[in-house]
């Protein structure tokens, strides 16, 4: 059977991805998991891997071509296996954004064009009596409403189907900022239905920014209410200076943090948090625990002593291209991920105004030379909430054995230790983090 | 899963006659009077010919199976032998009168309406009227107009009477069985251009409860109510709607007082949408009624305003072309149904 490429969707706003280039030619054979061509997109450059292994039939978008999400790329087709010009454009035709989303909606029935509704003399808008309960229940405004039924009359379904989009509009991602009492905006990637069953707030670590999670938030935002925030001093949010008064211990980053959830009406939310910003999740969820409704922590902060000395002293130094890769590697067990693009992007963030010195005062808020100095790991018993420990096996920032040991000290705690992968489990396991995460999500109580 | 009943293929007339029967078996206080109904004119060396059984042969065979005493011609006098029935069900009998065309109504109003519906309100419950009154209605067959109207709505208007209009030949037998065995006067409307179509039938004795509405075709998009042999003309309808991608949902009250107010609601909620298709005149009629009902208790689900589909407010035209104009066709119910979508 022939398997159709197509251009994945790396990041919850990734639309399209322009193709950089081929590393194959129409004929070569493939095989599953081999790099096949790289995309590069606003955010990333990276290889897409062969669904399947056997021939490439057909390469559809040629390197400099954009492609929409969803779209297809390249056929690849059993070794064998033939697949005439003809078929391989009828599998084409079938294939793509449009098919992929289901369609054209709807039945059979041939519906009127919808246009504006009628009005009469007064404005009165001409809905249906259904409609206009329907829109009185959904707050919907009649008026906004395109009308489908006989003489422009707006009926219950063009009532439902405005919810709808209005509903969808509110669930897209955007990016909202939030001024902290102490005059403080935050920036924070807002995405998701506000009437889901779940709120995730997403917390990076130590010269992060919200665009850590990327690659995850998307397997969520269908199903949960979804934010990713900056942290003070990191990417779009204020960075008011140290010297001038600017916090950046975890207690006040945890403040900052317990403020979001209560500006956005979030409460209880769970909180993830990666390395700094696990610490972070946890002073709030010891501190304020009606905020939280549960906890991940990966690879967290303020679990154990070790901290590695390499990354003080990277953040010690000034920063340069040469750090940006070195924290790369640093982070990234699989070093393949440590590309240009990405040292370009770390170097131009670590270089932002005021990003340094509040990298600098978090550091030093948190480690010292002789390891961590603030350390949740004798409080985890006071834990409330539902717990899930995430740790890449290979992590050289700090230890797996710290998540060990608070599994074993929270015996109701899930924990995940993902073997090859390094310090940042969301960018290099983006799947299996999702996935343990989404199995863990299932077992919380209802809220 | 309930057993499925056995059934018998039989025209609506065959249906209504087999109910008489077993009515007549199960209970020796029924009895059938009216004109023509044995045949032979009470000639008593007639009764083993092959007898009329009433102006369409629905009665066919009872007088031989009954006897003259059960079963009772009567002459032209619709005020005497409907009056006679009143009394006869006052006083312990369960009589079935045959009113040849519902036309005639008005020679026999009083005995219907001011004596037999007002019995058991007026004697506060101590006497019974369980008299059943089997009519003809229906235009189609060029009977001119006094031997075509529908008029059922003229006796749902009133308290007292009890209305049936079947559509089927099961509906006919089912609940012709329920309107003899009902301790009120049940007026029951057998459609003249029905009798000769054919349908699966359920053996034994059980009854339809009167009241109860059937859904004849389900469908999302738009709810029809229909009346006796707009029933079928619905149906067709939906064909032709059906390939045009509407699916209309087509509800048989089966009985217009009572009515099954919930089924009608119930799917007009789904659909949004409702057309009433009614043979009787439209003003003041069960098609207004039902339209009056949901605009009441259904406004808020309705999306289209309500449409009857009825015949014109004239009497029955002779003039088979006219006559054809006159009843609800399915190209018309079709028309009507698309404006609504």
């Amino acid at each position: 059977m022939p398997t159709i490429v197509t251009m994945p969707k790396w990041g919850l706003t990734m639309t399209s991805g322009t193709i950089t280039g081929w590393s194959h030619q129409e004929g070569d054979a493939v095989s599953e998991g081999s790099p096949l061509l790289t995309v590069e997109t606003e955010k990333a450059v990276d290889d897409v891997e062969a669904p399947a292994s056997g021939v490439l039939r057909k390469i559809v978008a040629n390197t400099g071509a954009e492609v929409p999400v969803m779209g297809a790329v390249a056929v690849i087709v059993a070794p064998g296996e033939d697949l005439s010009d003809d078929d391989l454009a009828t599998l084409l035709s079938s294939s793509g954004p449009a098919a992929a989303s289901g369609g054209v909606a709807g039945g059979a029935r041939v519906t009127r064009e919808r246009r504006q509704a009628a009005t009469d003399s007064g404005g009165r808008v001409s809905a249906s009596p259904a409609a206009r309960k329907l829109a009185a229940e959904l707050g919907v405004d009649l008026a906004t409403v395109e009308a489908s039924g006989p003489n422009g009359r707006v009926t219950s379904e063009d009532v439902e189907r405005a919810a709808a989009n209005a509903a969808q509009a509110a669930a897209a991602p955007r990016v909202e900022t939030i001024a902290l009492d102490n005059g403080v905006e935050i920036s924070a990637l807002v995405a998701g239905a506000a009437d889901a069953p779940v709120t995730l707030v997403f917390i990076h670590g130590l010269g992060g920014s919200q665009s850590t999670w990327a690659t995850v938030l998307g397997n969520f935002a269908d199903s949960a209410r979804v934010v990713a925030l900056d942290l003070p001093g990191h990417g779009a949010s204020g960075k008011p200076s140290p010297d001038e008064g600017g916090d950046y211990s975890l207690p006040a980053l945890a403040v900052a943090v317990g403020e979001v959830i209560e500006k956005l009406d979030l409460a209880p939310a769970v909180l993830v948090g990666h390395s700094l910003g696990g610490g972070t999740a946890l002073e709030l969820a010891l501190a304020r625990p009606k905020l939280v409704r549960g906890l991940v922590l990966v690879d967290s902060v303020g679990l154990g002593a070790e901290v590695s000395g390499d990354l003080l002293d990277l953040i010690e130094a000034e920063p340069s291209r040469e750090e940006a890769r070195k924290l790369l590697e640093l982070f990234y067990a699989n070093k393949r991920l440590v590309l240009e693009r990405g040292i370009d992007d770390m170097y131009a963030s670590r270089t932002a105004p005021g990003v340094d010195a509040a990298v600098k005062a978090a550091a030093s808020a948190a480690f010292s030379r002789d390891g961590q100095t603030v350390r949740y790991d004798e409080r985890l018993g006071e834990l409330t909430q539902p717990l899930l420990i995430v740790w890449g096996e290979q992590d050289a920032v700090i230890p797996a054995a710290h998540g060990v040991s608070a599994a074993k000290a929270v015996p109701r705690a899930w924990f995940e230790l993902l073997e090859g992968i390094g310090h940042v489990p969301q960018i290099e396991a983006s799947q299996a983090f999702s996935d343990v995460v989404k199995r863990w999500l299932a077992t919380l109580p209802a809220s | 899963m309930v057993a499925a009943t056995a059934t018998r293929t039989m025209t609506y007339q065959q249906a209504i006659n087999e109910a008489l029967r077993i009515a007549m078996r199960e209970d020796p206080t029924v009895i059938l009077l009216g004109e023509d109904i044995a045949g032979g004119a009470a000639v008593d060396h007639l009764i083993n010919e092959d007898a009329w059984g009433g102006p369409m042969g629905v009665t066919k065979g009872l007088v031989q199976e009954f006897g003259r005493n059960r079963v009772l011609d009567t002459p032209i006098t619709e005020a005497g032998f409907i009056g006679a029935a009143v009394g006869a069900a006052a006083t312990g009998l369960r009589p079935v009168a045959e009113l040849m065309f519902v036309d005639f109504f008005g020679c026999c109003m009083d005995q219907i309406y001011d004596q037999g519906a007002k019995l058991r309100y007026m004697f506060g419950g101590k006497a019974r009227c369980p008299l059943t009154i089997r009519t003809q209605i229906g235009a189609g067959v060029s009977a001119a107009g006094q031997h075509s109207g529908c008029h059922y709505s003229v006796f749902a208007h009133m308290p007292g009477i009890k209305c049936v209009i079947p559509s089927t030949p099961a509906d006919a037998k089912g609940l012709l069985l329920s309107a003899i065995r009902d301790d009120d006067l049940v007026m029951f409307f057998e459609n003249k251009v029905l009798y000769g179509t054919k349908g699966e039938v359920p053996e034994g004795n059980e009854g339809i409860p009167l009241g109860v509405a059937d859904i004849k075709r389900s469908g999302d998009d738009v709810t029809i109510v229909a009346l006796s042999r707009m029933v079928q003309q619905s149906l067709a309808a939906a064909e032709i709607l059906s390939a045009e991608g509407i699916e209309v949902e087509i509800i048989d009250p089966r009985t217009i007082s009572p009515l099954d107010e919930n089924t009608i609601l119930e799917s007009v909620a789904r659909t949004h949408r409702l057309v009433i298709v009614d043979e009787d005149n439209p003003r003041c009629s069960a098609a207004a009624d039902i339209a009056a009902l949901v605009a009441d208790k259904g406004f808020d689900t309705l999306d289209a305003p309500i449409k009857m589909v009825t015949a014109p407010h004239t009497p029955v035209p002779f003039s088979p072309p006219m006559e054809a104009f006159y009843v609800p066709s399915p190209e018309r119910i079709a028309d009507v149904v698309r404006e609504l979508v």
